[in-house]
């Protein structure tokens, strides 16, 4: 077997281990509710053989066939109501599946951290999540009720049809295993055309949104009617690349239905035969011509679920690929801190990618209540020494001791209970803006966000916004600038008042003075008592520091109180002066 | 938008394919024809040989056993034929489809664009334009060929025993109309709320992951989980109730058609007394039986209609917007210079917003250097906008000594060339994103304009070169790259009147520097605006500096 196909094997068992953990028993009362209607198919062509046979025969009046048609009623009914039941059971059964695994994704995700969520595209984990997973559904509620069936009828008619006419039934058992054969070959066409065919359309759907979303650049270069050629060229090597594909493709269903169609032709053929012979009575002659399209109607409904199940089987795949990320080991110390914390980097070494050091050999030691500013040039570790604070990464040499504590040791939880964060670009959930500030305490109340919003210098602009606090923010609210998210964070972080640690990355955002101003007016005070590393840019910021690091290539290459190594012709210095900015 | 109305225009659209599609349903019908037909010689063959098994024992049976194998044939082939054809036709269309909203969208305004959908519209599109596209398999053929064949059926049993025709037609239209109407009724409110509910699941998840460091540090990750699970939950149960609807409304067309199959031998079988041919009792039965299988889809079918016309509603509206600025009849003015005058310019981009620009006076000579200053919503980057006549204004510009109003806004594009803060980078090479600009230009011109923004270098670093891969919107440059690309784009098309919008952003002091000494020189001879809210630039780069403060100029 080879490697894709294994893949996709290892991809069912898991899906049915998580099945048969969510909803065993809902999915077995599909399966056996599905076959039960299916099987009662054979009673059912009985009664109307037996009803119209002497009708046929001897010119018999309808009376006659009343007492045999009568019942077909009933039944007809118990029929409806245990395929409504079964359809039912399977999909709430699927419904159970979802949610289970998408629960289960969402925590893998939130466990991997921030480190690596970063990296990845969040549009396409989302996308996973919602219609990845919806993509389940198709498996639970289409091909695993179905297989009841399945099992059940095709061994049911031949089981009643072979002791009566044994030539139909050899017919029925001589054209059936060639079925499954086919169903091999149409699994392995469509397994080639999701693979291929649907990378492309996915690569001319993502043509078409590109040039949506550019679509005022295009116009600013008048370039629309290029794209638009290109646009059309791209539809039509697509429609003859998979339509080459399908001419082999669909052969498979030709294969399955000239079966199934022949089957049932034969069937009909030889019964007439025997009958003008006199060798078969037509009641089972009947019988066994209502029965036949009930054979082979199972096998043409897996026919149809298969690409179902293969869709399924392909989102099981993204699904176990985002599932492949470990999380990072966490610790579970939970030492009692205090609020005057002391953090030490013993060199510490960190890499993201392999012989690419981000952080080498860095040793820094913060005293309780001392204000750091990290200062360099991007690409210098600043933001990856963050991360190795914040405890989202752990150093791959040396160590980080927060009050004598290993905090690779530390319970993630109990660690970041001690540390106000701003980071460098804070994210504005789904909310209320007084919900997104009282992020950490919900309980928080209007009084206390106000007090907090006020001294990161944002209840004015808060405010100002058409709805006040109840102004929505995120994907479908108001959009702040850069200068107002940061502020919103800022307040986040004075309602953390029992923080002894400040971690804060001020990012490049543009801001004008009189918000610069404010903001860091608002670090001030926000700084005030705690143990503060900032990672800034800003030259007022770093003067609220009592201690100037300069980080270059992953290791400090100057530090100092500030003023002396302003004035000196370090690193930091000639920084400044390369900003007109002399001391 | 009446249904109707959405249903007319979807087939106006589609009418180009007209061909592809009618050959497709007719091979669709004829396989449903065939098959019923098989089971109704079937079983009127079955009952004349055991008759004449019993009584004469003679019986012309070439001609009835010749038409089940051809009917088996036909059956067998056409379904081929028919998923090929059908796949065609949906195709095609997918490229027409694609093609036509394009260019109904390329003339309109940002503006129009962006029309209360928020940043999302590229997204959205793409998903109703998916739904569209298979609006024709899934919808389009299943209910032609419902029609078709049921009313073929239906009348070739009229004629053989009529009452068995009206049971059949009966139920047939029960099954095949009132039930999937039923079902969508019943699946209307929980599929509208699964909609929603897949919108705000979709929010929180992407807060969970793009929020996860602030979620961390403010200990709310396992909080938003169960707001997560939550939504979740809601999700699944939705889909639950309203694909129900669509389980038990397949069972009943399976009830219906049973029904059909023992009204039919009923029926049948009380009009043998009166003289119908009893081997025809069976073959009216298996015909009832077998006419189910061209509504099957239908249910499916209908709870399709919903989602396509929604979708359908959506593409309508916004390919029905006549462009705001439309080029006039009569060729452009051929401009005296290049100088640009604003006279109480005024504009807003909605009723409800302040306005952008408000009584902005401005003149630029010819050649002139200007870098307008001011924070961050004064209304700096309009003046780009209204220059490239995205957006309509009250009052009056001049551009080289003509109302700007007279140019077409194509001529106007190739004369000012605009380097936005918003401006994209296309999936491409670094070659493909300057040709985008300059289809002509040659290999000498490009490096010479990524030697004016300082991308020289970086570009002879890299292993491809200029044939580098910059993926996905240019996710592979640096912001300050991915500008300088921007602005090498925009001096490509040699335009006689730069605008710079925050060219130096995201860049270091020293090449921010460096990058506007060479743009100084390089375009000592042209007009260009400056918009920058950094005072260090627009005096690196010019001695004429305007201020501007809401949507005017103050100093």
């Amino acid at each position: 077997m080879d490697a894709p196909r294994r893949r996709r094997a290892g991809a069912e068992r898991w899906l049915r281990s998580e099945i048969a953990a969510a909803a065993k028993s809902g999915v077995r009362r599909a399966s056996v509710l599905g076959a039960l209607a299916a099987a009662l198919a054979v009673p059912q062509a009985w009664l109307l053989a037996n009803a119209i046979a002497p009708v046929v025969m001897q010119k018999a009046s309808v009376s006659s066939a009343l007492p045999w048609l009568l019942p077909v009623l009933p039944l007809l009914g118990v029929r409806f109501v245990l395929a409504a039941a079964s359809g039912r059971s399977a999909l709430a059964a699927a419904a159970k599946v979802k949610s289970r695994i998408r629960s289960m994704l969402l925590r893998h995700l939130a466990s991997l951290g921030p480190a690596a969520t970063a990296g990845r595209s969040t549009g396409e984990a989302a996308t996973v999540v919602l219609e990845g997973v919806d993509a389940l559904d198709a498996y639970v509620s289409r091909y695993l009720a179905h297989l009841g069936v399945l099992a059940v009828l095709p061994l049911l008619v031949l089981a009643v049809v072979l002791p009566r006419d044994w030539i139909s039934g050899l017919v029925l058992l001589a054209t059936a295993p060639v079925i499954p054969l086919f169903m091999v070959l149409l699994g392995l066409g469509a397994e080639r055309l999701n693979r291929q065919q649907w990378l492309r359309l996915m690569r001319l759907s993502g043509r078409l949104l590109d040039g949506l979303q550019r679509l005022t650049t295009l116009r600013l270069l008048n370039a629309g009617d290029r794209e638009a050629e290109r646009l059309a060229e791209a539809a039509e090597d697509y429609r003859r690349s998979t339509m080459a594909v399908l001419r082999v493709a669909f052969l498979t269903t030709l294969a399955l239905e000239f079966f199934a169609v022949v089957g049932i032709a034969l069937v009909a053929v030889l019964i007439g035969f025997r009958l003008l012979d006199g060798e078969l009575d037509f009641e089972t002659a009947f019988f066994v011509l209502l029965l036949a399209p009930e054979f082979y109607a199972p096998l043409r409904q897996l026919g149809l679920d298969y690409h179902a199940r293969m869709e399924s089987l392909a989102a099981v795949e993204r699904i176990l690929d985002l599932r492949a990320t470990t999380p990072l080991p966490a610790g579970t110390r939970r030492p009692p801190l205090g609020t005057a914390i002391t953090i030490e980097c013993d060199a510490v070494g960190f890499a993201w990618e392999p012989d690419r050091p981000a952080v080498r050999e860095l040793s820094l030691r913060i005293a309780p209540g001392e204000i750091v500013a990290l200062v360099g040039p991007s690409g210098s570790g600043k933001s990856t020494l963050l991360s190795l604070l914040l405890g989202f990464v752990h150093p791959q040499s040396g160590r980080i001791l927060v009050n004598g504590h290993d905090l690779a040791g530390l319970d993630p939880a109990h660690w970041l209970g001690h540390v106000a964060v701003v980071p460098q670009r804070p994210h504005m959930f789904a909310g209320s803006v007084l919900d997104n500030i009282r992020l950490g305490n919900p309980d928080a109340g209007l009084d206390q966000v106000r007090a907090a919003a006020r001294r990161a210098a944002a209840d004015a602009f808060i405010m100002a916004l058409p709805q006040g606090y109840d102004t929505p923010l995120g994907e479908h609210g108001e959009t702040l600038s850069g200068g107002q998210v940061q502020r919103v964070a800022l307040a986040r972080a004075f309602l953390k008042e029992q923080a002894g640690v400040l971690l804060l990355d001020e990012g490049t955002a543009g801001l004008d003075r009189d918000t610069e101003a404010a903001v860091v007016d608002a670090i001030r005070r926000l700084a005030i008592g705690r143990t503060t590393l900032i990672v800034t840019h800003r030259l007022a910021t770093v003067h609220l520091a009592d201690r100037v690091v300069f980080l270059d290539e992953g290791g400090i290459v100057e530090q100092g109180p500030r003023a002396e190594i302003a004035s000196g012709d370090g690193r930091f210095a000639s920084l400044l002066r390369e900003a007109g900015l002399s001391p | 938008m009446s249904d109707w109305t959405v249903l007319r225009r979807l087939l106006a659209l589609a009418w180009p394919w007209r061909g592809w599609m009618s050959l497709s349903v007719l091979v669709a019908c004829a396989t449903v024809l065939a098959s019923v037909a098989l089971m109704g010689v079937a079983g009127w063959f079955i009952a004349a040989m055991g008759i004449a098994g019993v009584t004469t024992g003679m019986m012309n049976y070439f001609l009835p056993s010749a038409g089940i194998r051809f009917f088996a044939i036909v059956r067998t082939g056409g379904r081929y034929a028919d998923r090929l054809l059908s796949h065609e036709a949906t195709f095609r269309l997918l490229a027409g489809l694609r093609l036509w909203l394009f260019r109904k969208l390329v003339p309109l305004s940002p503006g129009q664009l962006q029309s209360r959908r928020g940043g999302d519209l590229a997204g959205s599109l793409q998903a109703d334009v998916d739904t569209l596209q298979h609006a024709y398999l899934r919808l389009a053929s299943p209910v032609a060929v419902a029609l078709v064949c049921g009313v073929a059926v239906v009348a070739t049993v009229a004629v053989l025993h009529p009452p068995t025709a009206v049971l059949l037609a009966v139920l047939l239209v029960v099954a095949g109309l009132a039930v999937p109407a039923l079902a969508r009724r019943a699946a209307a409110a929980p599929g509208a709320d699964a909609v929603a509910s897949r919108a705000d699941l979709r929010v929180a998840a992407v807060d969970l992951l793009q929020g996860l460091a602030d979620l961390r540090a403010a200990g709310a990750v396992e909080r938003h989980l169960v707001v997560l699970d939550g939504l979740g939950d809601r999700l699944a149960g939705n889909q639950c109730r309203a694909a129900t609807a669509g389980v038990v409304a397949e069972a009943a067309v399976g009830l219906s058609a049973g029904l059909a199959l023992w009204g039919a031998a009923l029926l049948a079988a009380a009009s043998v007394a009166a003289g119908l041919a009893p081997a025809l009792v069976p073959a009216l039965a298996l015909v009832a039986l077998a006419a189910f299988e061209a509504i099957a889809p239908l249910p499916a079918a209908m709870e399709r209609w919903g989602e396509v016309s929604a979708a359908a509603r959506r593409i309508f509206e916004l390919a029905d917007q006549s462009p705001t600025i439309v080029a006039g009849p009569a060729p452009s003015p051929v401009p005296h210079d290049a100088s640009v005058v604003f006279s109480s310019v005024r504009l807003r981009y909605a009723p409800d917003l302040p306005p952008a620009l408000d009584g902005l006076d401005l003149e630029i000579a010819d050649g002139d250097h200007l870098a307008i200053l001011g924070p961050s919503g004064a209304g700096k980057s309009s003046i780009a906008r209204l220059l490239l006549r995205f957006w309509e204004y009250e009052g009056e510009i001049r551009l080289g000594g003509h109302d700007l109003r007279r140019y077409r806004p194509d001529d106007l594009r190739r004369m000012v060339g605009v380097a936005t803060q918003d401006a994209q980078l296309f999936n491409g090479t670094i070659r493909d994103n300057l040709l985008m600009a300059a289809p002509d230009a040659d290999a000498a011109a490009m490096d010479r304009v990524l030697e004016i923004v300082q991308l020289a270098g970086f570009v002879l670093d890299l292993t491809d070169g200029i044939d580098t891969w910059i993926g996905e919107a240019g996710a592979r440059l640096s912001a300050g790259q991915a500008r300088r690309l921007v602005i090498a784009r925009a001096l490509l098309r040699n335009p006689r009147l730069l605008i710079l919008d925050e060219p130096t952003e995201n860049l270091d002091a020293a090449t921010a520097g460096r990058l506007l000494a060479s743009l100084r020189e390089e375009t000592a001879n042209r007009t260009v605006i400056l918009i920058t809210h950094d005072p260090r630039a627009a005096s690196q780069f010019t001695d004429r500096i305007v201020q501007m403060q809401a949507g005017r100029i103050v100093r």
